[in-house]
């Protein structure tokens, strides 16, 4: 983990409204780095981003679409992003009400900054 | 957008009823699921203009959107007749040989309009399809994203695809989006939720009829959301958008239980696709209603 990384994860978590920040390895679903405010449960989140970003990544695979490079997922509640870095996915818990483009730019730069 | 084109035009054609703008407006129309005033439109024009073949060739795309294939066929003739290089009467002319089982005449008219107008993905990708369903060994053609079909109306029904309904009601469930499509790469499914197919349709760069296969992977997907979310204590999912390396997928869900799901070429901003999920769900909500 490096300087730089450390530094792109620490610009994510500023967001207004990111609630937790968390790279995770896609294989194992287990969190390498996290950023959480008080309960949110970094664990679970690293297990059922990762799931879901597997999932996306297969599933676009087999319907043609090439490789998955973002998922954002809208739900009353609040808005998870994932990006993948080779074999680690980068996973964001935000507020419903955070601007998703806010967030998608920070998480690129954390992406670059990873692989 | 397309309203403010439509007054802006029909305000012109006020303004000076001999301009041409008149094929553009009609063409609008069509788009719009407005037939009725695009073919009076188209009518008006041709009345002041009939050696126009932009204007016989918008008007067979009328009647063609309106299952009436032998005026259309009529009017694509006359357009070539009026300009023989005319690359939509060529490609409309193409798609109804196609239609009636005349492969090689489609595939003449469809590669020559191809190579008039190259930039027409759609009609490239109907000029691959019957190239392949043919067999031989041209050369392919450009292609540049490998997913959705073509979206123009008449391309549309290209192979395994089927005519435009009329305004008023949608009697065939894989038309249900083609009028919020527009001329993109893009697509849409209304998905049971089983992942079944209900309305939509999506072939793909083969000519292959893959619905059920896209929406049996795509369901699967939101399944998995739908776990997240509720061991997360996130609530009730409202989206799900997935940027790939050729297309941006969108889905949520719609009434008892089914989900809608759009997808676009790769180029297209992320806030359209999710502006085309919301008006494709409103669409799928008010259809599965009326089905009711």
């Amino acid at each position: 983990m490096n300087a730089s990384f450390e530094s792109a994860l620490t610009e994510v978590a500023a967001v207004p409204g990111v609630r937790a920040v968390l790279l995770a390895s896609e294989r194992e679903g287990l969190a390498l780095n996290a950023m959480a405010a008080f309960g949110v449960d970094g664990d679970a989140l690293a297990a059922f981003g990762t799931a879901l970003y597997r999932r996306a990544r297969l599933a676009s695979e087999a319907a043609g679409y090439g490789a998955t490079r973002q998922i954002v997922l809208d739900a009353t509640g609040g808005r998870m992003l994932v990006t993948g870095c080779g074999d680690l996915v980068l996973v964001v818990l935000a507020e419903r009400e955070t601007g998703a483009g806010m967030v998608r730019m920070a998480m690129q730069r954390a992406a670059r900054a990873v692989r | 957008m397309n309203d403010d084109l439509v007054y802006d035009l029909a305000d012109e054609m006020a303004r000076d009823p001999h301009s041409l703008a008149f094929v553009r407006l009609a063409d609008l129309l069509r788009r719009s699921g407005r037939s009725h005033e695009a073919r009076h439109v188209a009518f008006a024009g041709l009345e002041r203009h009939p050696y126009l073949a932009d204007g016989h060739d918008v008007l067979a795309r009328i009647m063609v959107d309106g299952g009436d294939e032998v005026s259309a066929r009529d009017e694509w003739e006359m357009a070539l007749r009026l300009e023989p290089t005319h690359a939509g009467a060529l490609k409309g002319l193409g798609l109804l040989a196609y239609h009636r089982g005349d492969l090689p005449t489609a595939h003449r008219l469809l590669t020559q309009a191809a190579e008039l107008d190259p930039s027409d993905q759609g009609l490239v990708t109907a000029a691959e399809q019957v190239r392949a369903q043919l067999g031989t060994a041209l050369p392919p053609a450009r292609r540049a994203t490998p997913a959705p079909p073509p979206r123009d109306p008449v391309a549309a029904r290209a192979p395994g695809s089927a005519p435009q309904d009329r305004p008023g009601g949608v009697h065939d469930p894989r038309t249900l989006f083609a009028s919020l499509l527009g001329d993109g790469d893009r697509t849409a499914l209304l998905l049971d939720s089983d992942g079944l197919v209900l309305a939509g349709t999506y072939v793909d760069a083969s000519g292959v009829e893959v619905a059920e296969e896209i929406g049996a992977q795509l369901a699967g997907l939101a399944d998995e959301a739908g776990r997240a979310l509720t061991y997360l204590g996130l609530g009730a999912w409202e989206s799900l958008l997935v940027e790939t390396q050729h297309a941006t997928v969108a889905m949520g869900p719609s009434r008892e239980g089914s989900i809608v799901l759009v997808a676009a070429a790769r180029d297209s901003q992320v806030g359209f696709v999710r502006r085309l999920l919301a008006r494709a769900s409103r669409q799928a909500a008010a259809w599965l209603e009326s089905a009711a």
